[in-house]
């Protein structure tokens, strides 16, 4: 039986202190379980070494010319997976916040559920997690209930994995941060399966300072509102 | 997108067909609101009308301009996409 291909996709936006670690470790963790894996970064225009350093440590590494925000750089990184014909794709963070078992086993969790969409859920099990990021991370599952209708518990959370009909038919239109929560619409509209399993957040003080902060979030919910709208009475 | 084209289509149609019978039957509404009690607005000039039409059209040209400029926005995105994808295959 053919093997499935699986492409591990790291968007990465000046990550050279944490990029490394993360590479290896995946590698480790996908090598002890036989699978047949290329780990990818996409290097979103950083101004230091994380493409060097992605490079070094044995990821194929994509370099963005300029920088887009995270949603450019994850779908640049599913393009090429769908490009290279990957069975399945699962995007994961640069800052070494998800646990390399919690994204290995994703892909028995994806398999054995047919999942088109399956989402890491944080708050499942909000164990490490602090106040803060659970009011933060759940404010925005709400609002991305209240703009599109779609009830996941972690909407913004990194930790993804997709099927190969995702990787061919999913496409959106944000390029921030905003599009974790337009993904999951866009997946809703074509008729995607979604799903969550539970994961654990790894937060160490470099993470602490990366990622988005609760004030973002008004700058996200502008910008789905503005999108929504647009699709309302746009072409 | 064939489901998205066609929910579009009705929405159009819908919206289209709500300010076509609002035009034509707009002074018929007019009077009824007047003779029932609900309105004490003296009626519009043919300036008038003009006027509100022109602000509500350059409205929508802003709209369709947005969406235009959105549209060129995701086209300079893709093609960045697939420019950093075969740059780095080199």
């Amino acid at each position: 039986m053919k093997s499935q291909r699986v492409a591990f996709i790291i968007p990465a936006y000046n990550e050279s202190s944490a990029i490394g670690d993360v590479i290896l470790d995946l590698k480790k963790k996908a090598s002890q379980k036989k699978i047949d894996f290329e780990i990818v970064v996409v290097d979103d225009g950083s101004k230091d070494d994380t493409a060097r350093v992605a490079e070094k440590s044995g990821a194929t590494v994509i370099r963005h010319i300029l920088n887009t925000g995270s949603g450019g750089a994850t779908a640049t990184g599913l393009s090429y997976a769908q490009q290279n014909s990957f069975d399945l794709a699962i995007t994961l963070d640069a800052d070494g916040q998800h646990s390399s078992d919690d994204v290995v086993n994703g892909i028995d969790v994806a398999n054995k559920s047919k999942t088109d969409l399956l989402i890491g859920s944080r708050l499942l099990d909000s164990q490490g997690m602090s106040r803060v990021k659970v009011l933060g991370n759940k404010g925005l599952s709400f609002i991305t209930y209240v703009i599109f209708g779609i009830n996941a518990t972690d909407s913004q959370s990194g930790l993804r994995v997709f099927s190969r009909k995702a990787l061919e038919q999913l496409r959106w239109k944000t390029s921030g941060f905003e599009f974790c929560s337009e993904m999951l619409w866009r997946a809703k509209q074509i008729g995607l399966k979604i799903d969550e399993y539970p994961i654990k957040a790894i937060y160490t003080d470099y993470s602490k300072s990366k990622g988005q902060n609760n004030w973002n979030a008004f700058n996200i919910i502008k910008s789905l509102v503005k999108r929504r709208v647009v699709e309302v009475f746009g072409e | 997108m064939k489901h998205l084209s066609f929910r579009r289509f009705i929405f159009k149609s819908a919206f289209w067909i709500v300010v076509f019978f609002g035009l034509l039957l707009a002074e018929n509404l007019y009077d009824f609101l007047y003779k029932e009690g609900l309105t004490q607005t003296e009626p519009l000039s043919l300036f008038d009308v003009i006027q509100i039409t022109g602000v509500i059209y350059v409205f929508y040209l802003v709209n369709r301009l947005y969406v235009k400029v959105d549209l060129l926005e995701r086209r300079v995105q893709d093609l960045h996409q697939e420019l950093s994808i075969r740059v780095s295959k080199k």
